[in-house]
């Protein structure tokens, strides 16, 4: 049971920030870093894989994803050669002289990898972790004017 | 945060919990990612734990009926960290600590 990625609506988004191919390969990594903690439920549940949206007002591109349990101590976020890895560790309570009657969450050990496009400004990233959500705020530079370029004779 | 009409109009869902059982305690622990104390309600009625609490974009709900008898008089200790709650109440069927008796 596959549940389908919601994607981002704007057509802009796909077609000029960011190459199809590309943002493919992103859903396919969102996907995988969910599997972890999805189950089959018997009512609905939050579904645990980050989104990404594209506030064209601000001109930034925004991953959410619920992370609970985590704080933003165990949070690590780097970029290496345009990729953003985001690992994240959930703390593990001690509960001694306790036994698990049920269980039902996971709080695995989690890393994201996101391919940056191009005119994402690597210096203005911002990340945040409260309440148990996670949000990475990452800025678009605005595209360079055309320019024209003078030919002299040579 | 959100008035009680915005609040009707959320999404449900249920929460994931995981329940753990010592000789005096049942700990019950949920995610609640986005839920913060002031919007999360919890009650216990006759053994059942409801749990409600809203996020900026859902709600979450959930009963759950705890199969140990649960002294409902005793402290409850109820914590909301990160998004995860936790609440431990106490078991009426908790064995006693033993009674030393002098001899006079």
């Amino acid at each position: 049971m596959r549940a389908t990625l919601r994607r981002p609506v704007s057509s802009r988004f796909v077609r000029t920030a960011h190459p199809v191919a590309e943002l493919d390969q992103l859903w396919h990594e969102l996907d995988r870093w969910a599997s972890a903690t999805r189950r089959a439920p018997r009512r609905a549940r939050l579904d645990h894989r980050p989104r990404l949206s594209h506030d064209s007002e601000a001109n930034t591109w925004t991953l959410r994803a619920a992370v609970p349990g985590v704080s933003a101590d165990s949070v690590q976020i780097t970029v290496d050669k345009g990729v953003l890895a985001i690992t994240t560790t959930a703390t593990k309570p001690a509960d001694e002289g306790f036994t698990v009657v049920a269980r039902e969450r996971s709080t695995p050990a989690r890393t994201l990898r996101w391919p940056l496009p191009d005119e994402a400004d690597l210096d203005g990233i911002e990340a945040s972790v409260a309440d148990g959500w996670l949000q990475v705020t990452v800025p678009r530079t605005p595209a360079p004017e055309p320019r024209t370029i003078a030919v002299r004779a040579g | 945060m959100s008035t009680p009409d915005t609040q009707a109009n959320l999404v449900v869902l249920q929460p994931r919990v995981d329940v753990l059982a010592s000789e005096t305690t049942i700990r019950v622990r949920a995610d609640l990612p986005g839920v913060r104390s002031e919007s999360l309600e919890l009650s216990l009625d006759r053994g059942r734990l409801h749990i409600d609490g809203v996020a900026p974009a859902h709600r979450f709900r959930r009963t759950l009926a705890l199969r140990w008898p649960i002294d409902a008089d005793a402290d409850i200790d109820a914590t909301l960290t990160d998004g995860v709650l936790t609440v431990d109440l106490a078991r009426r069927d908790a064995p006693r600590p033993a009674r030393r008796i002098a001899v006079g």
